[in-house]
């Protein structure tokens, strides 16, 4: 189980998950946890600054709407530029992921 | 969206997000609770998985960059109410830094006016002053001849202009007036690069000589006498009763030189007996590329030619300097030293606020504890105490600001005329960001200190502490005391200065100038000049004694006289003579020489000057008879140790067309002809009224009282319409020439008893402070027998230390920089032990006082009440 995210990848993650469609972020946080089967056992609060920084950077939009029970939420979208930064960032971290795993397993390289 | 409408957006913003968050949570309650958890545990379990929600709120916030804003604006709140709470501080603290802050802007803004802003033509590098120079290296005016030779012979600048400043009466069909006038040979306005604001300078052919009289108006003076916007070109005015045509106005603030209204043109004579009259200077332009030491290597090839080729010109250089050190030089020592002691003011303010703020940080140590306990972190502390400290500074600078803006105009308006571009001094923009340096940079100063201090409070300490009483140890204390030795050495340097400053000025004021100046009044006078600007000796004599005989008639005057220069004003001019029956030396250089003046009959009798042997000048000497001359006692020493002087002749070279010999009718004693602060030297008074071909300028001196000023106005206008009138005090006139003296005396003085006050409160505030800190020890001494007596000197003695270390220090330093001070001073050394012991004096009393006050309180105190004071 993983509690702490390198910095960066909740935000990926969140994109990652928006590019399906909009979602509020009470189901953002559900499909992350359903999707990683429970790997990933991130406080649900830290959701939301993500949100906002993505909000900020222009990569998400925001809207006020109605939930499948008809609470009122607000559901997130990607924009194109979130798109485009998704790329950037899924290229860097298969990068990334290979790198340490040239490392964790040198024997077969 | 930019960042501006975020903030504004913000509490939405927050107010959604809060939302948001809630949603969250119950959606995932309602979840839990299907999935079969009691509403209980399904809460808990929510809000666990949910994690710290204000902390997520402050992250959330972060992102949108607000958090640093609103913590500045709870700083910023803070600050105030603190700072509103302790009126008595924070009133003193904007006052001090006010002032200091006033102080500085508005003398800087005079520095940058006078010293720093490049002079205000277009290529001010590029000018320079040319001077000839005597055997000893002093600069001399230049002679026609000379100048002449100059400009056709060197090779380094693209123009070489003559130029000399006069005074002359200004008429036409408006008031007459006195006016500064310029009088510029070929190349004057080229040289400076500054065209006419309307019409044009001189062209090629008004400038020869000979040319058509044409004059330069200056803007302000254009607009005074023709009214603002009048068409002036083509007018026409009367120079000294000559007629002039008006061809161009100078822009607002052209002045050169000596602050003129008027230019003239006049190429020097090339009249080849006139090279020993040095009556010009020098105005040189360089070519491009061409360096200050070129044209000194170029110039010295001109004088060592010259100094071969004509013996007027044997020993005699030539120095070129930049004409921004010929304009500013003169002021430049006091300026400095000005700018230092103000500049000394500031820190005084700054180390005594940062000593008032270091006493009230050990005050505050308890609320600074709790709001450590209460979680703020030392940065966060060290934050809240810098934007007090900032807050209070920029209070401060802005009362400093409005102080500075009253400062320069009082400056502009008391300072001596003879400072050239002072109407330049202004607080502009630079001034304002420097303002605003200095006081966020003094709030830096005297908050991080004691901020540094205050943060290291142990919060243990400070909460187990009684209120009133701080967590200061002995390492503040020490500090404390430090910063209030530092102000009274830096006072006490100021305040011995402004001693030196004050002693010398009185000693100058004070001077016996061996005339009588009350009662006396004067006024300037050009009578007319005849055809081609020629004198017209008959005219001169009639309209000089017309003069004299109206004004003597009047019946409240004693006596009225004409002179052509007036005494400690002007030294008169100088000249060779030679006397009968002595041969003249072979060097022409070691010829007797003296200063000589026009004076008429009655003269020493309208400045009460005795006459010590001979007679004084009558109605019999006129031009029909044998020239007469008085002399002084310098010239009856200096030329005729053995006294017989009486009846010997004398005769000036530069004196008239044909000088003739004088007969020497009288002696009298020394005036300080030459300025109060200069000794007289060998003087000759000669008959006006004997040469009245050789002047058109003369000033008329009347002993008696204020009342008659009318009536001599109306003789003096009946005589000739265009001579204008202007009345000075002879008390006015000796004031006027040590106008400076007494500007930079009052400023450093100002500046001292600013100081002087600073370093008091500097001393009261840090006592006052250790007799609150001490209440209760002092209430044990007292329960345990020691008597108000004791209390008051137990106070008193540390507070004596303190001054008492802080005046030896300060002392010392005064000693040690006063020397800085000699060419300012007069009549006074700059280790003058009267003026140390003043200020000593002065300095205790003042400390004394601020001792006083809080030991005389710690003297009242009630050991009862001291008791309970905890």
């Amino acid at each position: 189980m993983v509690r702490t995210l390198l910095p960066g990848t909740l935000e990926m993650l969140i994109l990652q998950t928006l590019r399906r469609g909009a979602l509020h972020g009470y189901a953002i946080s559900q499909y992350i946890q359903q999707t990683s089967e429970e790997a990933l056992q991130v406080e649900e609060g830290s959701l939301y600054p993500a949100l906002q920084r993505l909000l900020r950077e222009g990569w998400v939009v925001a809207e006020w709407g109605t939930s499948s029970r008809k609470r009122r939420v607000r559901t997130y979208r990607l924009t194109p530029a979130g798109r485009k930064q998704l790329e950037r960032e899924k290229a860097g971290f298969e990068r990334l992921l290979a790198g340490i795993s040239r490392v964790m397993r040198p024997a077969e390289s | 969206m930019n960042p501006i409408a975020r903030w504004l957006e913000r509490r939405r913003v927050e107010r959604e997000l809060a939302d948001e968050m809630a949603a969250h949570i119950e959606e995932r309650i309602e979840q839990l609770v299907d999935d079969g958890l009691s509403q209980e545990e399904a809460r808990i379990r929510a809000y666990r998985q949910f994690g710290n929600a204000t902390l997520q709120k402050e992250k959330s916030r972060e992102a949108w960059g607000w958090n640093g804003l609103e913590q500045l604006a709870q700083d910023v709140r803070f600050g105030c109410r603190v700072l509103a709470k302790a009126p008595a501080f924070t009133l003193t603290a904007i006052a001090v830094l006010a002032l200091g802050i006033g102080m500085n802007t508005a003398m800087f803004s005079a520095a940058k006016a006078l010293l720093l802003s490049a002079l205000p033509y277009p290529e001010p590098d590029r000018l320079v002053e040319v001077w000839q120079t005597n055997k000893a290296g002093r600069f001399m005016a230049v002679s026609g001849p000379d100048f002449r030779d100059w400009r056709d012979q060197n090779r380094s600048m693209q123009y070489l202009a003559s130029y000399y400043g006069d005074q002359a009466s200004l008429s036409g069909d408006f008031a007459p007036r006195r006016i500064r006038m310029g009088v510029a040979s070929i190349g004057f306005f080229e040289s400076l690069g500054v065209p006419a604001v309307m019409g044009r300078t001189f062209s090629r052919e008004e400038q020869r000589l000979g040319g058509t009289p044409v004059a330069i108006l200056g803007y302000n003076l254009s607009q005074t006498i023709f009214g603002p916007g009048a068409q002036s070109i083509g007018k026409s005015v009367r120079l000294d009763g000559m007629a002039f045509t008006v061809i161009g106005i100078m822009p607002p603030g052209f002045d050169f030189p000596a602050r003129a209204q008027l230019w003239i043109a006049q190429e020097p004579i090339p009249d080849p007996s006139t090279r020993s009259a040095h009556n010009y200077h020098v105005l040189g332009h360089l070519k491009p590329g061409t360096s200050i030491r070129q044209a000194q290597e170029d110039m010295n090839v001109i004088a060592a030619r010259l100094a071969k080729a004509y013996i007027d010109d044997k020993d005699d250089g030539i120095k070129v300097v930049p004409l921004y050190d010929d304009v500013v030089g003169p002021l430049r020592p006091a300026f400095l030293i000005l700018l230092s002691a103000v500049t000394l003011v500031l820190l005084i303010a700054c180390v005594n606020i940062s000593s008032l703020y270091l006493a009230r940080g050990t005050v505050r140590a308890k609320e600074l504890g709790l709001r450590a306990a209460l979680g703020a972190g030392r940065g966060r502390l060290i934050r809240q105490l810098l934007t007090e400290a900032v807050l209070l500074a920029i209070a401060g600078g802005t009362a400093g600001l409005a102080l500075a803006m009253a400062g320069t105009a009082v400056l502009r308006n008391s300072a001596p005329p003879n400072i050239p571009r002072l109407e330049n001094i202004r607080v502009d923009a630079s001034m304002l960001c420097l303002t605003a340096v200095l006081s966020i940079g003094a709030g830096l100063l005297f908050g991080a200190l004691p901020a540094i201090a205050g943060s290291y409070t142990d919060v243990n300490e400070a909460l187990k502490q009684g209120s009133g009483k701080g967590t200061a140890g002995p390492q503040m204390k020490r500090w404390g005391n430090a910063l209030v030795v530092g102000q009274i050495g830096l006072a006490v340097v100021l305040l011995t200065g402004a001693a030196l400053l004050l002693k010398s000025y009185w000693k100058l004021a004070h001077v016996d100038s061996g005339l009588r100046s009350s009662g006396v009044f004067t006024t300037d006078l050009s009578w007319p000049s005849g055809a081609g600007n020629s004198i017209d000796a008959a005219e001169v004599s009639r309209l000089s004694r017309g003069l004299l005989e109206g004004v003597s008639r009047l019946p409240g005057v004693q006596a009225a006289a004409l002179t052509s220069t007036l005494p400690v004003r002007e030294s008169g001019a100088d000249g060779d003579f030679e006397i009968e029956g002595r041969p003249l030396p072979a060097d022409p250089h070691q010829n007797p020489d003296a200063y000589y003046r026009l004076s008429s009959i009655r003269y020493f009798k309208a400045f009460g000057i005795p006459i010590l042997q001979g007679r004084a000048f009558d109605e019999t000497d006129d031009r029909s008879q044998e020239q007469v001359a008085i002399v002084n006692q310098s010239f009856v020493m200096e030329f005729f140790p053995n006294g017989d002087v009486i009846g010997k002749r004398i005769r000036f070279f530069g004196f008239d067309r044909k000088p003739q010999f004088m007969t020497i009718v009288g002696i009298v004693p020394d005036v300080r002809a030459l300025g109060l602060g200069k000794p007289g030297s060998a003087e000759v008074f000669a008959d006006l009224m004997q040469h009245t071909g050789s002047f058109l300028d003369a000033t008329l001196v009347v002993h008696g009282p204020v009342s008659e000023q009318a009536s001599v106005r109306s003789i003096v206008t009946s005589l000739n319409r265009d001579t204008p009138v202007e009345f000075q005090s002879m008390d006015e006139v000796i004031a006027g020439t040590i106008a400076r003296e007494r500007f930079q005396t009052f400023l450093l003085s100002l500046f001292a008893a600013f100081a002087l006050l600073l370093a008091a409160v500097g001393i009261y505030g840090l006592l006052s402070y250790t007799v609150t800190r001490r209440t209760s020890e002092l209430g044990i001494r007292m329960t345990l027998g020691a008597g108000r007596g004791d209390v008051l000197m137990l106070v008193l003695s540390e507070g004596g230390k303190l001054a008492a270390t802080g005046l030896t220090l300060g002392l010392l330093c005064a000693f040690l920089v006063s020397r800085t001070l000699a060419s300012l001073l007069y009549g006074v050394k700059t280790s003058d032990p009267g003026s140390f012991a003043a200020v000593a004096l002065v300095f205790g009393i003042v400390a004394m006082l601020g001792c006083y006050i809080p030991a005389r309180r710690a003297s009242k105190i009630d050991p009862n009440v001291a008791l309970r004071y905890e």
